[in-house]
């Protein structure tokens, strides 16, 4: 079955990504840098990544001041807009990683022969970061009540937040595996997927339009302007 | 037996590699806007090096094979591939530079020695490729990138100390736990 969604195709989305990053760590010196960040915006807001560029702006303009400002310290202001030109680019290739659902990245992975080890991992890796932030908070939240603090006895605060943590890796991934192989998961084993991620004539559209853009943009720079 | 031997994964390691490394990346987060703000090379390494040597170290001990920590490089660098590229090649190689370096000299995991170079030294390592994802992306000289040598090589060094110290702590935790039963 194929999944009718508005997102990109994953894996083009993800090597749009890397290119615009690249490219645009490339270009940040160029007098039009600005036209680079204001094309790839438009370009975004044409295919509906408003609500993700609308999450990126305050990641991007805090960062940017901060980047900007430790920059001054021991260089010149054009070197502080560079700065601030390499936190546009991260943004602007975050925007189009962070479109990507984890799920069907992993389901895109798989239908390109990628190592079932590798996408069940990564798949893994980004799910239980959540988790694991929550596991966190619990054990500290413990460490709090039971009165014992960082700053009088180190060693004692240490112990009490890392045995648990590891702990709590080991039930957790103990867990899952057996989980995994209960359900009949194997390293060595093709699987097979409900839903298949296929190009859309969007993704078609897209990477049209942002390769033009794109090309345009290497022009002028191996241009020299 | 002291050979060289490679040994298949399985699905329980691949699982325990996987939360080793969401573990190491969240352990890593509060250190990343340091990395992400530094223009010179050195502080990144100086920074990630203990939190990454502590769990990877745990990572180690209970997965005892070789290309563990390179498994735990791929696995980081592919979630953090999302947010900056040029970190996929900076875990990529650091792992799989530490880990052959500690592979060449003790063959396996066994030796208790061996987890704590192959993770201490994984921080240390990333500063090759940092350098040469510099020159490539930002066109940045070595010079540009060191700055001043005292301060690199300061930097560099308390990387492996820190490194160390990370692998040490968590050889200590995994003998605790060991003794425990629990691993």
């Amino acid at each position: 079955m194929c999944k009718e969604t508005r997102d990109i195709h994953p894996i083009l989305s993800l090597v749009f990504s890397l290119l615009l990053f690249v490219m645009g760590l490339l270009f940040v010196k160029s007098t039009w840098f600005w036209m680079y960040v204001v094309t790839f915006s438009v370009l975004f807001l044409l295919f509906r990544f408003e609500k993700l560029m609308l999450k990126l702006i305050p990641f991007v303009l805090a960062f940017g001041l901060v980047m900007g400002s430790l920059t001054l310290i021991n260089g010149s202001m054009q070197d502080a807009l560079y700065a601030i030109y390499r936190v546009l680019a991260l943004g602007l290739a975050g925007v189009l990683s962070m479109s990507i659902r984890p799920i069907n990245l992993v389901r895109a992975l798989n239908q390109l022969r990628v190592p079932r080890w590798i996408s069940l991992g990564l798949l893994i890796v980004i799910r239980f970061i959540q988790i694991f932030r929550e596991e966190i908070k619990r054990i500290l939240q413990a460490i709090a009540l039971r009165g014992i603090r960082f700053a009088s006895t180190p060693a004692l605060w240490s112990r009490a937040f890392f045995i648990p943590l590891t702990v709590r890796m080991l039930s957790i991934s103990e867990g899952l595996a057996t989980s995994l192989e209960t359900r009949g998961f194997s390293t060595d084993s093709a699987g097979s997927s409900f839903v298949v991620i296929c190009l859309k004539r969007r993704d078609l559209v897209f990477s049209i339009l942002f390769l033009t853009c794109l090309t345009v943009f290497t022009c002028l720079f191996l241009r020299g302007h | 037996m002291k050979s060289f031997r490679f040994q298949a994964f399985t699905v329980k390691d691949i699982v325990f590699l996987a939360v080793i490394t969401a573990v190491t990346l969240l352990a890593a987060g509060p250190f990343a806007p340091i990395v992400m703000t530094a223009s010179k090379i050195g502080p990144q390494a100086f920074a990630m090096a203990l939190p990454f040597a502590l769990v990877t170290s745990i990572g180690l001990r209970k997965v005892k094979k070789s290309g563990s920590l390179l498994i735990i490089g791929i696995f980081s660098g592919l979630v953090l591939l999302l947010m900056a590229p040029v970190m996929f090649f900076n875990q990529f190689t650091g792992s799989l530079f530490s880990e052959g370096l500690a592979l060449l000299f003790f063959k396996n995991y066994e030796n208790r020695k061996a987890v704590l170079m192959s993770s201490g030294l994984f921080a240390f390592f990333t500063l090759p490729s940092t350098a040469v994802v510099n020159i490539l992306a930002k066109g940045k000289s070595i010079s540009e990138q060191i700055g001043n040598p005292l301060t690199f090589i300061l930097f560099a060094l308390g990387a492996i100390a820190l490194g160390l110290i990370g692998a040490m702590i968590g050889n200590k935790i995994s003998d605790e736990l060991q003794k425990a039963g629990k691993m």
